[in-house]
């Protein structure tokens, strides 16, 4: 545990140097991909009840290397998005609920919903061709950015991007 | 393009040179097994690794004769993904020509990753110029993980294959580690490869990541895989002429 929890604070202070694509404005077919899983808990989630937030889709293993590299990144996003209507849905490929509860330590299942996708019809749907690939969905529902690739997730270009979904206060 | 066939003695004894052209030549790492089966293998993107050595000698103590060709090192190309499209299908085509003139007997492909797209260019050029004869003594390709598709795939569109997948006409067996993306897309890719007229058969290998058995990272499960691996090679090629029937 002392360990898993070191490993993590290691990964918030380094640098790091992940040469991913650009979050970048979404380009591809899909336009209302239908998203509903079971969490860990067993709780079905659908995207569809997320409408009005900004939602982070992440498609990731923990046993690939760059996803575990961008975890802590994705949770320092997380808390920079504190007060907004932010969630982050972490799918898991076809893991075991063993497998992804040895692997992520308690901050990370509290900050993000953590999503079973075990027959891989999720990826599918949502033609996931390599892995971590994310997609951050707008207020309405649809797919606004997207990227394949590790990133840091805290680095402010990202946080900028994101924070310009948000619907705008009106004035009073 | 003649091919003139040069015995490098500078080299150790199991190392020969094919002459490309004028100017450039091939180097073919030998390991020399008593069957008459011969696997050329086309490296990965990570260039002839030393892993790959310890697999070709597994491979040749089991009787298996078999020579991986140093096709990144002829051009001077860094091991690198984006090399790989650079190879150029005549230094393959070349290879496999040298191969049958020089070796009686069966001859399997082999390659992983993103070398299988240069594999499977040079095989079809081969196949445009083969003697029928030679065309038959061909009994297949085995592939790893391979990575087939026009550039990257962008989030959100199907990823499209290469031209050269859907006119591969040959016995192919696949090995697909599930932990990959690949994984998922395994039937996509073999329907692909049937256009062709390719006979398919994908073998899933179980709780490991692809380049299983030439990462510096590997679990004790990739580990074990990779003990395992030449033997499921053997078996794989064994299979290849029963592929489809």
């Amino acid at each position: 545990m002392i360990k898993r929890i070191l490993f993590f604070v290691f990964l918030t202070t380094v640098s790091l140097s992940l040469s991913a694509a650009e979050l970048s404005i979404y380009q591809g077919d899909l336009k209302q991909p239908v998203l509903k899983l079971k969490d860990l808990n067993g709780k079905t989630r659908d995207l569809r009840d997320y409408r009005g937030q900004v939602v982070m889709v992440n498609f990731w293993a923990s046993w690939c290397p760059p996803c575990r590299v961008e975890m802590p990144s994705m949770y320092r996003l997380k808390q920079k998005m504190k007060g907004k209507p932010f969630t982050i849905l972490a799918v898991n490929m076809a893991e075991t609920k063993l497998e992804v509860n040895a692997f992520l330590p308690p901050q990370l299942k509290k900050s993000f919903v953590v999503l079973m996708d075990s027959d891989g019809k999720a990826l599918r749907a949502w033609k996931v061709y390599a892995f971590p690939t994310s997609y951050i969905i707008g207020p309405q529902g649809k797919i606004r950015l997207a990227l394949y690739g590790a990133a840091e997730w805290d680095d402010a270009t990202i946080v900028k991007k994101i924070n310009a979904l948000f619907p705008k206060k009106k004035m009073k | 393009m003649p091919v003139f066939f040069v015995v490098n003695t500078a080299w150790a004894e199991r190392n020969y040179d094919v002459l490309l052209d004028k100017k450039t030549s091939l180097t073919v790492q030998h390991y020399p097994g008593k069957t008459d089966v011969l696997l050329l293998w086309f490296p990965s993107e990570a260039g002839i690794t030393q892993d790959d050595v310890g697999l070709a000698k597994a491979l040749a103590r089991s009787g298996l004769d078999v020579h991986i060709a140093g096709t990144l090192d002829a051009r001077f190309l860094s091991a690198l993904k984006s090399s790989m499209e650079k190879i150029p299908a005549s230094d393959v085509a070349a290879t496999i020509t040298y191969i049958m003139k020089n070796h009686s007997g069966k001859v399997v492909l082999m390659s992983s990753e993103r070398g299988t797209v240069s594999t499977l260019r040079g095989l079809r050029l081969w196949q445009g110029k083969a003697s029928t004869a030679d065309k038959k003594r061909l009994q297949g390709l085995i592939m790893l993980s391979p990575n087939l598709y026009i550039g990257t795939p962008q989030p959100g569109k199907d990823a499209q294959y290469l031209p050269v997948v859907a006119h591969t006409r040959t016995s192919v067996y696949i090995f697909q580690p599930m932990l990959s993306p690949k994984y998922w897309w395994r039937e996509r890719l073999k329907k692909e490869l049937s256009k062709g007229g390719s006979q398919v058969k994908v073998e899933i290998l179980m709780g490991v990541r692809d380049r299983f058995y030439y990462r510096d990272d590997a679990s004790k499960r990739e580990l074990d895989k990779a003990d395992q691996y030449p033997q499921m090679l053997i078996k794989a090629i064994k299979s290849l002429s029963t592929i489809g029937k």
